[in-house]
């Protein structure tokens, strides 16, 4: 592989190797002036991912590109761990593993054979495909939502399945996720949190408006102010593109339904996850909402949820025994009913 | 402690004595459990480190149910699992006839037979089929009760979790089998009629060379279609309930599509050399064909295991060559090439219990086929000590002899 290949896959243990043969030391790296543009650089990686989920190419033309290409991926990982938030860290490993994912499509297949390899993915190419064995296939698609994943519907031959380059890199985007949220945040000394501090404050910025953009976005006609704080849970689960268990997806849907939500609405909450699918998605949501079945399904009580494990962070109003809050849709009500004097929430997009 | 408790309690501890297990690979990271015969618990969270630690334990406490855990940990002894610290376990299939649909009805004996069918499906088709387990990593036991454990070691297995041994589960039973996958549907022609175009799709067969369910459920339609050759509409409601409300014209059009010979060569044997459905004249017999594979086929090919048994990363297995306390039979571990003639009421009686006769007293009349020997037993009766063991430690019969 050469710089470029490096550049647009920073992460692989060569490209460390690379920048290390390039005699560039970490104390050049955070306070040069001649990696100046390399800071800039890993702070858009970062922003990029707050911002789009995925990371913006730039301009790779000359070995200078390259190296700086390279060595914003050593930066984004130490302004991402300065920030220290898990929700700026889902987001970022997911971006970046989205963004692998769509320029391994446009690789030879040995590239994408050598990035598996440095992934610590084991597969071999075979006859315009890439062999894995069954047991680190499930080590990454276990937990994809969709069917299309399940080990029952892949053909499985002594032992090994066979994945299309497309179907491996997804494989890979989840081997890279994973290790990202394992790796991060790293440990920083004080030297390196001096050196950044000006910008890990902005992005802690950054990060807090996203968050709150997020929370408080507000679905047309309701604000999630007001929702309990298990569905606020879960909503901020599926924007940071984590996989909602099925009791969760359910509650959710149908609490968002209840309270007048349309079905596109509640889909676009969705179009984040990371085994989003759009087709299968809405589907879900129709059949809950009963636009399917027929039948339109109620969100599950409160000692439901919490027999299911997912009655998450219960504030004082669920605790309070005079509220009697025996439903999410309970908690929604009360809460609306004493804000009714209060102004509307305004809406942060329209 | 009643006469029958001691009575199992001394011939176990011969039991032990005599020919004490074998200890299981890694003895020093399992976890060991224990029932006994007069606590209702398991004691859990033991460990040993040799084998003639374990052995001295069983022949001094004569536990009436041995286990250690599928799991291998660091500390084993540890009282919580997480200090236990987790480090892989084997995969554990369990087939048992608790499980299993209609078991209720059947004899001792046949529900064992039905339950080996299961097995060795298991066995041949998933795991040294599609999962390409070597024989040395697989380990068949038969538990001593209703069924039989499989347990798995291959390296690359044992570090899987619950959730992708979930998938592993719904692999083997033919869950959320995505049709539509098998049979892959694709438009086949358009056909342009006053101005409307409308396409025409055709579901195609899996070949011959593919894998995994795509292959299975080949070979499945080939099985369907010999066995429906010979059957005429009314036979082939009694074989097949699943379609017992389909109106018999669709049924016979079916028939006719598959094996009706007047044209030419017949529909079924056009089908599996160009793999494809486009053989039927009308849709509703491809959709009755379509519903016999998913709904006859699929479970004929599929194999009925436990599922919380083969998820569950921490759980307690029988120690092979133990005894099980409810029947006094050997926890028998076996070979695959073994395992074809061996007769578990023949097999697994230890051989050191006597012939002796001893007199027992048999609840109701029980019957059945014990090492060999047919028994049919009623009342008060002599009996040879190892069908005495098997009786009581069944509860169908005690040495507590009532008094009228
Ligand atoms: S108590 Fe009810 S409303 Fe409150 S968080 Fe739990 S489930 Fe949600």
């Amino acid at each position: 592989m050469d710089s470029l290949s490096y550049a647009k896959f920073p992460f692989l243990r060569d490209a460390a190797e690379y920048v290390k043969d390039q005699g560039v030391t970490l104390e050049d790296l955070l306070t040069h002036q001649a990696y100046r543009q390399a800071r800039a650089r890993g702070k858009a990686r970062v922003i990029d991912a707050l911002e789009y989920g995925v990371i913006q190419l730039r301009p790779m033309a000359t070995e200078g590109d390259c190296l700086e290409e390279i060595l914003s991926y050593p930066m984004a990982r130490m302004y991402v761990s300065g920030v220290d938030d898990r929700f700026l860290t889902r987001r970022y490993a997911l971006s970046e593993g989205v963004t692998m994912y769509e320029r391994l499509e446009r690789e030879e297949m040995d590239i994408v054979e050598e990035v598996a390899y440095q992934l610590d993915v084991s597969a071999s190419q075979e006859s315009g495909s890439l062999r894995m064995h069954f047991s680190n296939y499930l080590l990454y698609t276990s937990r994809m939502r969709s069917k299309d994943w399940k080990l029952i519907n892949t053909e499985v031959k002594r032992g090994y399945v066979l994945l299309p380059q497309l179907r491996f890199a997804r494989v890979l985007q989840q081997a890279l996720q994973d290790k990202l949220e394992s790796e991060l945040p790293l440990p920083l000394d004080e030297s390196i949190l001096r050196a950044l501090a000006d910008d890990i404050n902005d992005l802690k910025e950054r990060t807090a408006i996203r968050r709150e953009q997020y929370k408080a976005e507000d679905f047309g006609k309701v604000s999630v102010e007001n929702f309990p704080p298990c569905m606020k849970h879960f909503i901020g689960m599926a924007q940071a593109g984590e996989n909602l268990p099925h009791s969760a997806r359910f509650a959710l849907v149908s609490f968002m339904h209840h309270i007048g939500l349309t079905s596109e609405e509640i889909l676009n909450l969705f179009a984040v996850s990371p085994d989003f699918n759009i087709s299968k998605t809405k589907y879900q949501i129709e059949h809950i909402t009963g636009e399917i079945s027929g039948t339109e399904y109620t969100p599950p009580e409160c000692t439901t949820m919490k027999s299911y494990g997912i009655c998450f962070n219960p504030d004082s109003l669920c605790q309070n025994p005079k509220a009697k809050v025996k439903h999410p849709l309970g908690y929604y009500r009360i809460k609306n009913r004493s804000k009714k004097s209060a102004k509307a929430v305004p809406s942060s997009r329209s | 402690m009643g006469l029958d408790q001691e009575f199992l309690i001394d011939w176990f501890h011969r039991f032990y004595k005599a020919q004490p297990p074998r200890s299981p690979p890694h003895m020093d990271r399992r976890e060991f459990g224990f029932m006994f015969f007069d606590r209702n618990f398991v004691q859990r969270h033991m460990g040993f480190a040799t084998e003639g630690e374990m052995q001295s334990f069983l022949i001094s406490q004569v536990p009436a149910h041995v286990y250690h855990s599928a799991a291998y940990y660091h500390f084993p002894s540890a009282p919580t699992m997480n200090e236990k610290r987790w480090g892989g376990a084997d995969l554990i299939f369990d087939l048992d006839a608790d499980h299993m649909k209609g078991a209720d009805s059947m004899s001792y004996e046949d529900m064992l037979a039905r339950i080996k069918v299961e097995l060795i499906r298991l066995i041949d088709d998933f795991l040294l089929g599609d999962f390409g387990v070597d024989v040395s990593d697989l380990k068949i036991v038969f538990s001593g009760g209703r069924g039989y454990h499989i347990h798995v070691s291959d390296e690359r297995i044992i570090h899987l979790k619950s959730h992708e041994r979930r998938e592993i589960v719904d692999y083997v039973s033919g869950t959320d089998l995505n049709i539509d996958w098998v049979f892959p549907e694709r438009v086949a022609a358009y056909k342009t009629f006053q101005g409307r175009t409308k396409e025409s799709r055709i579901r195609s067969i899996p070949s011959p060379s593919s894998g995994g369910w795509k292959k299975r459920l080949r070979t499945g339609i080939e099985w369907l279609i010999e066995d429906m050759r010979a059957r005429d509409v009314t036979d082939l409601k009694n074989r097949f309930p699943t379609i017992s409300k389909i109106n018999n014209n669709i049924i016979q059009g079916m028939l006719n599509d598959l094996y009706d010979r007047s044209q030419g060569t017949e529909g079924a044997k056009l089908m599996l050399e160009n793999n494809v459905f486009a053989y039927f004249s009308d849709r509703r017999h491809l959709n009755l064909f379509m519903s016999l594979i998913y709904d006859e086929v699929r479970p004929r090919f599929r194999s009925e295991i436990d599922e919380p048994v083969t998820s569950d990363i921490k759980r307690l297995i029988r120690l092979p060559q133990s005894l099980h306390g409810k029947t006094g039979l050997k926890v028998v571990p076996m070979s695959r090439e073994i395992l074809g003639a061996f007769e578990p009421l023949r097999d697994a009686v230890p051989n050191m219990y006597p012939d002796d006769e001893i007199e027992i007293f048999v609840k109701g009349r029980q019957t059945g086929n014990l090492r060999g020997q047919r028994y049919d037993l009623e009342g008060l009766c002599e009996a040879p000590l190892y069908l005495a063991i098997f009786l009581i430690a069944r509860r169908e019969a005690t040495l507590e002899i009532p008094s009228d």
